[in-house]
This record gives C-alpha cells, structure tokens and sequence, in this order.
C-alpha cells in the first residue's frame, strides 16, 4: 500500500509540473511554442497501481521537422499533446484512488471476531437451507451457541457466540456447504449471500 | 433447533409470516397494556415492541385472534410473527411478572 502511496504521490508532483509547463505555454508568445517540448520524464508508468499491462502513458512522438505533404498548421501542437497527457493522468489518478478506496474498505474487514457475533444469510428461505445453516454453524471452531434469531423474507440472522479471536470467514469458508459470498462484516456482523443454493433439500 | 422452535419456523415460512427467537428477549412491560387479560391467559400472543403506531407481536400459532387488540386500538397497525410456543409462554410470563 505505501507504494500506492508513492506512486500516487509522484504521479500528484508530476501532473503539477504539467499544468505548470501548460501555464507557461499560454503565457508566452506563440512563436515560442516550437522551443517547448516535454522532458523525458513525461514517460512514466504506473504499472505498480495494478493498471496491468498497457497502463503506461507515453507521449505521443511528432518529428522535428515537418513531413513532406502534411500542412504543419494541422498539426497539433505541444499544448495539445500536454492536454491529452493531463487527461489521461486525472484519468488514472481517478482510477487508482478509486482502487486504493476498494482496498481500504477490504482491510477494514476484521480478520479476528469474538463475542457475540449476528451472521446474516441473504437467499436461504427453506426450512432445510436453514436448518443446514444452523448445523453448519454450529460446526465451525469456537462457535459456543448459534441461535436462530430471525427469519424474514429470504433473509436468516444468527447469533454465534464465539469464544476467542475466531477467523470467523475462514471458518465459514471451512464449514459452509453452499458456495456463499461475504457482502459486509464488521465486528458485530457478518452479512452473507448464499449464491446458488437451489437444490431439493 | 428444538422441536418448538422448527414448528414455528415451518409455519412461519408456510404461511409467509416473518420468524423469531425469544430467548433472552425483555420487551417492555408496559405492553402488556396493549394486551387484553383474555389473550394474556392464553399465552398464545406477546407483544415485542411498539414504535410509532405499529405493535409487533410474537404469535405462537399463526393465526391469532386479534380482533380485541383491533377492536381496542383501531390506530395501531399490527404485524405479526410467528415463535415458538415455548418462548411465547416464557417471555409473557416474564413480562407479568415485571408489569406486576
């Protein structure tokens, strides 16, 4: 994560120095636009956000002198190449912030329970499913008492007492026979969603 | 999961109606207000919690006469769910002994 951090860091700094280099553009006289062009710290990757391959910016190469046939009014400036490169740095800043904002919502998830726990299961709605669920439950390590306390349109909440720090998804994990996805845990609760569970028990 | 208790889920998910474990529950006492004397003998009907006009009530069977509650308190809507008749009885008789 500090790497994240860094990366993010450097890409801030960087998208500073463009805007910088953009200001002074629209500064200076137009016949001073030629001598700009941009540093090579322009090609950065940021391969490290997890953007995987492909995720480097680079850019775009125009040659120094004009080609044969092509009206060098037409063609696009320096501004217009640090303009695209401006896009695309809020473009992946807005993407690893919103990466980051994902992996922060997941740390938050305990990896220890105890106490008194409520495990809500979305999508059991048979007395079987149920029963299943509760003997499941009752099976996982330090789980001291599952006690149904609620059933209400498709939706079962338990109470477990735990004894100890228990790895309670994992254990879940372990002992649930229905594949199962985890929508939210905090210390008090633990709210799953039973995903295809349509035999004919 | 006692007999008690699957009987009342099994009903409960039968008829539709929302299921719940009593135990270790205290509801207010001063529900009881909302209960008359005749459905507090039977020991076949509790009330759980009133907020704003609705009264939730534990039901041991489910289909429960209401009609004195609705008749008494024609402002208040009632949902019912369904509990087991063991925990009904327990929670009732903790509640009257409370309400004094």
């Amino acid at each position: 994560m500090s790497n994240i951090h860094e990366t993010l860091a450097q890409l801030d700094d960087r998208l500073d120095d463009l805007r910088r280099q953009v200001a002074r553009l629209t500064e200076e006289p137009a016949g001073g636009l030629g001598a700009h062009r941009l540093t090579p710290g322009a090609n950065f990757s940021v391969s490290r956000l997890g953007g995987g391959p492909g995720a480097t910016v680079q850019a775009p190469e125009w040659p120094d002198a004009p080609e044969e046939g092509v009206d060098p009014t037409l063609r696009p400036g320096p501004g217009a190449e640090i303009h695209e490169l401006l896009g695309a740095c809020e473009r992946l800043l807005a993407e690893a912030r919103e990466l980051m904002g994902a992996r922060g919502a997941e740390q938050a998830r305990p990896a220890f329970f105890e106490g008194m726990v409520t495990l809500v299961a979305r999508g059991a709605d048979r007395l079987a499913t149920i029963q299943v669920l509760e003997d499941s439950l009752s099976r996982a390590g330090q789980v001291t008492r599952v006690y149904l306390r609620r059933v209400q349109a498709g939706q079962v909440r338990f109470e477990l007492t735990l004894t100890g720090g228990v790895d309670l998804v994992g254990e879940l994990n372990r002992v649930m026979p229905f594949p199962f996805a985890v929508r939210s845990a905090t210390r008090e609760e633990v709210v799953i969603s039973l995903e295809g569970e349509g035999g004919d028990l | 999961m006692t007999p008690s208790e699957r009987a009342a889920l099994t009903a409960a998910l039968e008829r539709g109606l929302p299921y719940a474990g009593l135990r270790d529950l205290e509801p207010d006492p001063n529900l009881l207000l909302y209960l008359p004397t005749t459905m507090t003998a039977t020991g076949e009907v509790v009330p759980l919690s009133r907020e704003e006009n609705v009264l939730e009530l534990a039901c041991a069977h489910p289909d429960p006469d209401l009609s004195p509650i609705r008749s008494r308190f024609p402002r208040l809507r009632l949902e019912v769910c369904i509990s087991p008749a063991d925990d009904v009885r327990s929670v009732l008789g903790a509640m009257s002994e409370r309400f004094g």
